[in-house]
């Protein structure tokens, strides 16, 4: 009798778990802020109580608190000009993020229709959500704009729990949970062209976003929204070969586009800006290696490294600032060995103590003190990139009669939550200098005191993975993926996946 | 005791030794290099030296094997040579460097009929049957013509900056090669403290009681010591100082100077100094180095008895000087090189002017056709020893040593210009260019003799190489050329052919190779 009734325990549980499809969803309104507006804390409550009204419905009831509720919703009302924009964000009580959603007008007669709007378009991606449905087949799932939400129902992102604590369902994989690839989010169209590189600009006011992707000699520069386009290209010469891509952005505004390149052996790079639809030369001639990105989460800098005459990688590691045609240099940091700027970050732990990462020659995370002694190190392989750039190689040459090949490095990205991202890609084939990637991933991880921990990690490309980015503002990770290696008459081809962070 | 209770004991303990045994994250690298070459030659044939030595009775310039008239006849065969480099890694700090090689040309040996070459057989006799290296391209192969060419463990002492390379292993001198370019067996520590880099090495070229002097092992050897030290400086600046001994307490036997054969000598010991500087000015991109080399050979005497009594030792003074500048232009890389060493007069003196490039000298006998003294920069193909450019079992040049001589009393030094652009014409098409001239820096006993005139020529002027090479990258790894080289002989070579004629003198034929290749490297 005991064992019946824990079995008829253990079915219901589930089913108060799950909530009904056919039940409402309950629904509270925590905050709605409001910028750029006169009598803003009245604006705030108004416009939390017109959302509250707006959002009960069939689908949806709005509760009177957070208590009991099963999807929290808060808001940003913001006027720019005449133009004003309601974006929403409904999240679960534990804090995650189900959906987003926006709705814009141009005068203060569209806002209570636009708070309707909005209301419909979270009550039907929250009852889809609610009732397990997917969408639609071949409907894209877009980021930009928010408006067309990613679904939280099948995830791009494995996270640990789901692979420490779960037991499988049974012996065997079922073809969906084996699926793999662009399961959400946004996927480009193919795009021409094997890029290694890839860099993002800035948001336009259409809400479209600057990318750039670079490959061995040529530089695009697309504009994602809906889809790729293509606005612009420039092609080096045949001596010159592009080993990093980064923007930064100026005091200005404007855009600087960093091009690592390396020129009979010797650095040579470029800056390159946007001027209109044209890709406009800045500076040229540049004698340093150069990556823009969050040192230990803080603000995104400009970084940059010199090659010495024999040492691919020359001292240390200084921030940089243009100054029209000339790159000062300023605050220099100690690379911990196998460190060089391609393949290192900081993080701070708990106690705010900075810690350095790098990958190693062998491809290991390992983890350096202050003090710069080792203090972890990965049991798996990270990194791998099948870009690289080659110098003679006179003390070897009589045996190898071959240059040596120096590999570039995936990049290692630390959130100003104190998240490490680093890439990973296997292959079948790497061996030596002889390299052929076939999958990539991005894994997350948190320094737990001791070690890094994995958090999450998405799930594998089935592609290489040259080149990836976490662009913290948008909570996104866009993916860089080669889906044909350029041949002798050809460019090969890539695409872009784009993932909602969870 | 029982079987069953050893096996369960044995299995006990296997299984408590590999508890106790620490993970150790084991990383195996593999590296090689494998090409496919087919060549179109007068000169080359699969051997190594300078073809154009002149006889040392007369003075004239013979025909290479095959060859009966001044008219040469063209060598044409494939060669093949794969290196295999395998590393395995215990950890940052230790790791174990091997290095394999399997060569041959095509159609030449295999079987039961293959050499011994390589190794030392009494009275030169070849074993048929035995192993062959740099064989095994015959017909249904199975030649085991497996070599080994370096075997070195590589670590890091704890707690210090000190890394240790011990075994046999590859060395550079940091004169560019024009000293020592080799493989040896040794032990080399490399310390990095800040910006600077300190070498230092000791290394047993060959002991000679392994050729049967009766004599304990390690007291009549070739030692070579090493010092080095640079230091970059700046981003744009390194600059070094280095010191080489060689010391060859076997001595050495058969040296020559042109007519004069037949010389011993009981040792020999060079010391080498240097100051080298490699910097980048602007766009151009500078390197050079000066050195002297000085030293002595010990109780030279010839069959006619002890030379220059009552002083029997011979002291050498030697000099060398190079100077390098690169810089990127248009598609690609413009080169300037020149070098000059020393030479040596006719040695009837006891006092030795000409640079020493070391080369083999397994059991006292110095070769002078399997170098291990290199200069690449030149980019010559011909002219001189450019292992950049050959990295086969040909190995053939006119300057074969950068003393350019046959052994260390008949170098008779080298004036070397070259120039050269490399060029990319498209991502995956490259063309290099190269051009470059020769002048002996002194006149000896191997200078050719004019048929004409009976003398030597007045002209130190050895020639001009004219050089092609252009390439296709099918892949990253595969790479497909063509190399192509001529050289005009100059008038140091005039009318010494040995098919002239005192009335109608002949010159040695222009060298030329035409070398087809496909190259894989990993």
């Amino acid at each position: 009798m005991k064992k019946l009734l824990i079995l008829l325990a253990a079915l219901l549980i589930p089913l108060s778990v799950v909530p009904a499809s056919a039940v409402q969803i309950r629904v509270f309104v925590t905050d709605m802020n409001a910028l750029g507006v006169q009598n803003r804390d009245e604006m705030k409550a108004t416009l939390q109580m017109l959302l509250a009204s707006r959002l009960t419905g069939d689908k949806t009831i709005a509760v009177s608190s957070a208590g009991e509720a099963d999807v929290l919703v808060s808001g940003t009302y913001v006027t720019i000009g005449k133009i004003f924009s309601v974006d929403a964000l409904a999240k679960t009580a534990a804090g995650k993020t189900l959906t987003r959603a926006f709705v814009q007008g141009e005068s203060q007669d569209e806002l209570i229709p636009a708070v309707g709007k909005l209301a419909d378009k979270l009550s039907a991606d929250l009852a889809r959500i609610y009732s397990g449905a997917l969408p639609e087949a071949g409907t894209a799932v877009m980021p930009i704009p928010a408006a067309k939400t990613l679904t939280p129902v099948k995830s791009d992102f494995i996270k640990n729990e789901q692979q420490v604590n779960k037991t499988p369902a049974a012996e065997f994989i079922k073809p969906h949970d084996f699926e793999q690839g662009a399961a959400g989010g946004w996927l480009s169209k193919r795009l021409t062209g094997a890029a290694n590189l890839l860099a993002v600009g800035k948001t336009l006011l259409d809400g479209s976003r600057e990318i750039f992707l670079a490959e061995n000699r040529r530089l695009s520069y697309y504009r994602q929204s809906a889809d790729m386009k293509l606005v612009a290209e420039i092609e080096l010469g045949n001596s010159e070969k592009i080993l990093s891509l980064d923007t930064m952005e100026n005091g200005d505004g404007s855009l600087d586009i960093y091009l690592t390149i390396l020129r009979s052996e010797e650095l040579s790079s470029q800056v390159w800006q946007v001027k209109g639809d044209k890709l406009v030369l800045a500076v040229q001639n540049l004698p340093y290696f150069f990556r823009s990105f969050s040192l230990a989460g803080g603000p995104k800098k400009l970084y940059a490294q010199a090659m010495g005459r024999e040492e691919d990688f020359f001292s240390t590691v200084s921030e940089a600032v243009r100054n029209g045609s000339a790159i000062n240099l300023k605050n220099p940091i100690k690379m911990p060995r196998f460190g060089n700027i391609y393949g290192f970050n900081q993080f701070r732990d708990r106690d705010g103590t900075t810690h350095t990462i790098v990958i190693n020659p062998d491809g290991y995370l390992v983890v350096y003190s202050q003090e710069m002694k080792e203090m972890w190190r990965s049991n798996d392989k990270f990194g791998g990139s099948e870009l690289y750039f080659q110098k003679d190689d006179d003390a070897n040459v009589r045996v190898t009669g071959d240059k040596r090949w120096v590999f570039m490095n995936q990049r290692i990205q630390v959130s100003s939550k104190g998240e490490i991202l680093v890439g990973k890609n296997d292959g079948f084939w790497v061996l030596g200098n002889a390299r052929s990637y076939k999958k990539g991933a991005v894994y997350c991880f948190t320094w737990d005191g001791s070690s890094l921990s994995e958090k999450w990690r998405t799930r594998d490309t089935q592609n290489y993975m040259p080149d990836y980015q976490y662009d913290e503002a948008h909570n996104e990770l866009i993916i860089l993926q080669t889906v044909q290696r350029p041949g002798i008459t050809t460019r090969g081809a890539s695409s872009l996946a784009i993932k909602k962070v969870e | 005791m029982s079987l069953k209770r050893t096996v369960a004991i044995a299995a006990a303990a296997g299984a408590l030794a590999a508890i106790s045994v620490p993970a150790m994250a084991f990383e195996n690298e593999f590296h090689g290099t494998s090409r496919l070459r087919y060549f179109l030659s007068n000169y080359e044939n699969g051997g190594g030296g300078n073809p154009l030595v002149p006889s040392a009775t007369t003075g004239l310039i013979g025909a290479p094997t095959g060859s009966t008239t001044d008219d040469l006849k063209m060598n044409n065969y494939f060669e093949s040579r794969t290196r295999i480099f395998y590393t395995a890694k215990a950890s940052d700090d230790l790791k174990l460097v091997t290095g394999f090689e399997i060569d041959s040309v095509f159609g030449d040996r295999a079987q039961g009929l293959t050499t011994s070459g390589g190794t030392f057989v009494a009275g030169g006799a070849v074993a048929t049957g035995a192993t062959g290296r740099n064989e095994g391209g015959a017909l249904e192969s199975d030649t085991v013509n497996l070599e080994t060419k370096w075997v070195y463990l590589d670590f890091k002492i704890p707690s210090t900056p000190i890394q240790v390379k011990a075994g046999i292993q590859p060395i550079k001198d940091q004169l560019k090669g024009i000293f020592l370019d080799a493989d040896v067996a040794g032990i080399l520590t490399i310390a990095k403290v800040g910006p600077a880099t300190f070498n230092t090495g000791y290394f047993r070229g060959y002991d000679q009681s392994f050729f049967g002097t009766a004599r304990p092992r390690g007291m009549d050897n070739l030692d070579i010591g090493l010092v080095e030290a640079k230091i970059a400086a700046t981003k744009d600046l390194n600059f070094g100082a280095v010191y080489y001994l060689y010391a060859d307490g076997r001595g050495l036997n058969g040296l020559s100077n042109g007519p004069v054969t037949g010389i011993n000598t009981s040792a020999m010991m060079l010391h080498t100094v240097g100051l080298t500087a490699d910097a980048k000015i602007g766009p151009v991109a500078l390197s050079g180095f000066a050195a002297y080399q000085g030293g002595l050979l010990r109780n030279i005497n010839n069959a006619a008895g002890t030379r220059n009594a009552p002083d029997t030792t011979a002291y050498l003074n030697a000099l060398a000087f190079n100077a390098a500048a690169k810089v990127a232009i248009g598609p690609g890389t413009l080169k300037a090189a020149g070098l000059y060493t020393s030479g040596n007069g006719n040695t009837d003196r006891n006092h030795l002017t000409g640079w020493v490039g070391t080369s083999q000298s397994q059991n006292q006998a110095w070769s002078s056709t399997a170098g291990t003294s290199t200069y690449n920069e030149s980019g010559m193909m011909l002219l001189n020893r450019n292992a950049a450019a050959g990295t086969g079992t040909t190995d053939v040049a006119i300057v074969y040593n950068t003393g350019n001589g046959t052994n260390p009393l008949n170098m008779q030094g080298l004036w070397l210009a070259t120039m050269g652009f490399d060029a990319k014409i498209t991502p995956k098409f490259y063309a290099n260019t190269n051009v470059g001239a020769a002048w002996v820096a002194r006149t000896n006993g191997l200078k050719p003799v004019d048929r004409a005139t009976g003398r030597q020529n007045a002209s130190n002027y050895m020639g001009t190489e004219v050089n092609v090479e252009a390439g296709y990258k099918m892949y990253d790894n595969l790479t497909a050329s063509l190399q192509a080289a001529y050289v005009i002989l100059g008038g140091y070579y005039n009318g010494s052919s040995t098919f002239g004629t005192a009335t109608a003198a002949k010159d040695p034929e222009n060298p030329y190779t035409i070398r087809t290749s496909l190259i894989f490297n990993f």
